[in-house]
């Protein structure tokens, strides 16, 4: 399976991958500011870039990987879904074709039975 | 079995519970960058600790976000996969042959007094625990079970 095929068929999965990927690289980033000075008033805004925006892209990236699973789960309830109701159809038509409804056979009259 | 009126196919959430998770995580991000912008202008620590809780603040808004979507995905995949296996009922605990409530006056007395085991068991079980069934067990009380180092079993918990 070619590149774009991943991409375009686990698009979520790939997105996922890539904020996680974006969210380490800004944590990181992060890191590295904040301990190139010593004074907390230029440390903060790696604090905040870097920890709690590289958090909030992690949990983003962290929510579509599990959307994708749950999304699947889903696939798999409507595959199941279209396999009954055609299960369900085919039974249907079987019942009505090949057992056709039997006609009651008639009474025997009153008096008019074997002696 | 119809389709699950909750969301759309391929998908539980309905466009509305995303355009409100997409909306949130829209806002929580505003909010990071908000409190970034702001500690980067502020040339004191006592001025960016607004700016820090703004964006703790964003950065909160974005993980209730996501975990409600989560949930929400969960908790109705659980309900559509609930109304296939509906069908199926799944016995309360205790697991017992004739069901939790359903012994006669003798049989719980007698699943009070006395338990079963074997002689080299290491779990001794009420007398109808499915455990239990059909082994040739020795009936004791529950002393005389634990002073032989056994322990109750888990399924039936006597």
């Amino acid at each position: 399976m070619d590149l774009a095929k991943i991409v375009r068929h686990q698009w979520d999965r790939v997105a996922a991958a890539v904020l996680v990927g974006i969210g380490l690289v800004a944590l990181l980033l992060g890191w590295i500011g904040a301990s190139g000075t010593s004074f907390p008033a230029e440390q903060i805004p790696y604090i905040v870039s870097g920890g709690l925006f590289a958090l909030c892209v992690v949990a983003i990236g962290t929510t579509l990987w599990l959307s994708a699973d749950i999304r699947d789960e889903w696939c798999k309830l409507d595959h199941l879904d279209t396999t009954i109701a055609r299960h369900t159809a085919a039974l249907e038509s079987l019942s009505v074709t090949v057992i056709p409804e039997a006609e009651p056979e008639p009474r025997p009259r009153a008096g008019t039975g074997r002696r | 079995m119809t389709q699950h009126a909750a969301g759309r196919r391929g998908a539980p959430w309905d466009r509305r519970r995303l355009l409100r998770a997409v909306t949130l995580n829209g806002l929580g991000l505003l909010l990071v960058a908000a409190g970034w912008y702001g500690t980067g202008g502020a040339g004191e620590v006592r001025g960016q600790i607004a700016w820090v809780n703004i964006a703790a603040a964003g950065s909160v808004v974005v993980a209730v976000a996501n975990g409600m979507l989560v949930l929400a995905g969960r908790r109705l995949v659980a309900l559509r996969t609930q109304a296939y296996l509906g069908a199926v009922s799944v016995p309360e605990w205790p697991l017992t042959a004739r069901g939790p409530n359903s012994r006669s006056p003798r049989a719980m007395s007698l699943a009070e007094d006395a338990f079963v085991a074997g002689d080299t068991m290491r779990w001794y079980h009420r007398s109808d625990c499915l455990c239990a069934i059909g082994k040739a067990l020795a009936e004791a009380s529950r002393v005389s079970h634990e002073r032989a180092g056994r322990r109750p079993c888990r399924v039936c918990r006597p």
